[in-house]
């Protein structure tokens, strides 16, 4: 594949999976009520059939049959008879994903619950940007003592397995969604201060950084208006990449329970969920991964494609 | 290269005591200690009270800081308080099945990783090039927890070749020798791969890269003007300058090796210093957290150091430079 169509499929792919989630909930139509008897792990495709009743009771089941007067719901023991005069509406609804043993609808968890990762991955990569680009440009324009204090302690920083430290730290402390952010951003941000102290150290002996210094620009205008829009490409790129490390990570704590409380729904804890019922329902735990798996791609086409961009033009 | 050893070794130390001292105050620093974990329903506050005096848990940090690294430069990591028994020996019982596991992903890893490129740069952009491209990627995408879920449900589940967790099935230890071993391996086979499938997607990508990055240069271009078929050139002249990452690939691999993987090991109920660690942490069993990180981050640096070495020993140029 040629640079500029990576590019392309990935930055259109994640456009795509971002867009789902963020209208998803708003364009599907509003999800019956869970009925965990009769609804529960249904596979992909089923049409569930809501019956309310008058009094507001309603019943969700794949099978719902109109028999003269009365309509039946359910076949086997489950099944119940309801008089036509106490039934308010009778309403379809496809589940396209299958449902999961509450009777809920697994796309719409799935779009609900990409928001959650999306959100958390895209805040830990600002924090790590943030981080990263401070000590790099701190330890590139410094020098002496405080470069190499920053740069050994990310030296010392990056050869720790991370995830083995993110698993300890998100057992010993539970993480809240914005603890999580924190977590998350706090142990990706060494690779981008390496990155970012190289491309400084480079910048600072162009023509037009010695100019802006030698006519008396501050240091802190120099780091904003010079080095900050040369490192924008390279940025990217690290970026792209490291946000599909991101997601992993944070599918992987919530898998293990370590992520936002329960009661939200992510990508990892549905996983989670569809490994318990694993026999009985498969498409429970392959969706969420499914979309794991092609969002992280996305962001690796996009960081290849721009990659690839920026070796071509130099 | 001796004194570049020594000079490696000697700086290990405070590194190794960094992360081990930043390891207690994280866990320190955690609400919650052992005493409040234990939910025994007839454990009074007086009952919690005394394992905290016990343990010494209520002393002041510094105090049992002081304590633990004293013990441990003595050798001693203390008694687990999960276990109930040194924190040396859970650890020595951890690290066999560690060991047997990530050395037969890493195996894996390393052998499917070189196949993979070296069928992929035999012609560069071809169709075996695109199509190995496409699935390491897909592959690399993939979390490691999903992949085991999926390789259970579908080897151990519905195929049923393959015992879907633990290392021995029930009453292994009434089988002889060969069955025995035959036993183990049998249950090895699924958790090795999800750990080196993935692994090896990584590392392909990477040699294929490098492999295609040789091919292009001048001593390659000498070898086809001489006329060497396409075949030797990649196995002789490509390959070996190409392997030189690999020895870098295999020291940082020693971290790997040693820890193993949290979320493989749990998924698999494999009796590894991943499970350990997830176990201890949860158990806030603060001496085996710290044995743990400890030997973890010894792995770390020795690990680097052997990737050092290994790359002056298959590099005539590096060595000849320090």
């Amino acid at each position: 594949m040629r640079a500029t169509t990576r590019l392309r499929a990935g930055l259109f792919g994640v456009a795509a999976l971002a867009l789902a989630c963020a209208v998803g909930p708003f364009v599907l139509p509003t999800p019956p009520a869970p009925d965990p008897v009769r609804a529960a792990l249904q596979p992909p495709g089923t049409r569930i059939t809501t019956v309310t009743l008058i009094d507001g009771t309603a019943f969700s089941s794949p099978n719902v049959t109109a028999d003269g007067d009365s309509i039946v719901i359910g076949t086997d023991i489950r099944r119940r008879v309801l008089a036509r005069d106490r039934v308010a509406s009778v309403e379809d609804n496809r589940f396209w994903l299958g449902s999961d043993r509450f009777g809920r609808d697994v796309l719409r968890r799935l779009l609900a619950g990409g928001r959650v990762s999306l959100a958390i991955a895209a805040f830990a990569v600002f924090v790590a940007l943030i981080l990263g680009s401070a000590v790099g440009m701190i330890a590139a324009s410094a020098g002496g003592i405080v470069d190499a204090l920053l740069m050994r302690t990310v030296d010392a920083l990056l050869a720790f397995p991370v995830l083995f430290l993110m698993i300890l730290a998100a057992t010993l402390f539970r993480p809240s969604a914005a603890l999580l952010v924190l977590l998350l951003g706090v142990t990706s941000w060494m690779g981008l201060a390496r990155l970012v102290r190289g491309q400084v150290l480079s910048l600072r002996t162009r023509p037009f950084v010695l100019a802006a210094r030698s006519s008396g620009t501050r240091p802190h205008r120099i780091a904003l208006l010079h080095y900050l829009p040369n490192l924008v490409g390279p940025l990217a790129q690290d970026t792209a990449l490291r946000m599909g490390d991101i997601i992993i990570a944070e599918a992987t704590l919530s898998y293990l329970g370590l992520g936002v409380p329960p009661s939200i729904p992510t990508w990892g804890s549905m996983v989670a969920e569809g490994h318990q019922v694993m026999l009985d329902g498969w498409w429970l735990a392959v969706f969420p991964g499914v979309a794991i798996a092609s969002l992280v791609i996305c962001l690796a086409l996009i960081g290849d494609g721009l990659q690839r961009l920026g070796a071509a033009s130099t | 290269m001796m004194r570049l050893v020594l000079r490696r070794l000697i700086t290990l130390v405070p590194l190794v005591w960094l992360v081990v001292t930043a390891t207690f105050v994280v866990v320190h620093a955690a609400p919650g200690s052992y005493a409040d974990t234990l939910d025994h329903p007839r454990l009074t506050n007086e009952g919690r009270e005394l394992i905290r005096d016990r343990y010494g848990l209520d002393r002041p940090l510094h105090q049992q800081y002081v304590r633990w690294l004293r013990a441990v430069a003595t050798g001693d990591l203390g008694t687990s308080y999960l276990f109930k028994e040194p924190v040396t020996r859970v650890i020595t019982r951890a690290l066999p099945p560690t060991l047997m596991l990530t050395g037969t992903a890493l195996l894996l890893d390393l052998m499917l990783g070189l196949g993979i490129a070296m069928a992929a740069a035999r012609r560069p952009y071809g169709w075996v090039d695109r199509v190995t491209t496409v699935l390491g990627l897909g592959i690399y995408g993939l979390p490691s927890f999903w992949v085991a879920g999926m390789v259970i449900l579908v080897f151990a589940v519905w195929l049923g070749w393959f015992p879907p967790s633990h290392m021995h099935s029930v009453g292994a230890d009434q089988l002889s020798g060969g069955a025995r071993l035959a036993d183990l391996l049998h249950h090895l086979v699924l958790p090795a791969l999800c750990l080196g499938v993935v692994g090896a997607a990584a590392t392909a990508r990477y040699l294929r890269a490098t492999l295609i990055e040789t091919g292009t240069s001048r001593f390659v271009l000498a070898a086809r003007a001489r006329g060497l078929s396409e075949r030797r050139i990649l196995w002789v002249h490509s390959l070996r300058p190409a392997l030189l990452p690999v020895a870098t690939l295999i020291g940082l691999s020693v971290p790997f090796l040693v820890s193993g993987s949290v979320v493989v090991e749990s998924i698999f109920s494999w009796p590894g210093m991943g499970r350990v660690l997830w176990l201890s942490a949860q158990a806030r069993d603060v001496p085996v957290v710290l044995g743990v990180t400890l030997v973890g981050a010894l792995a770390v640096v020795l690990g680097n150091l052997l990737a050092d070495l290994l790359y002056a020993v298959v590099d005539p140029r590096v060595r000849e430079q320090r």
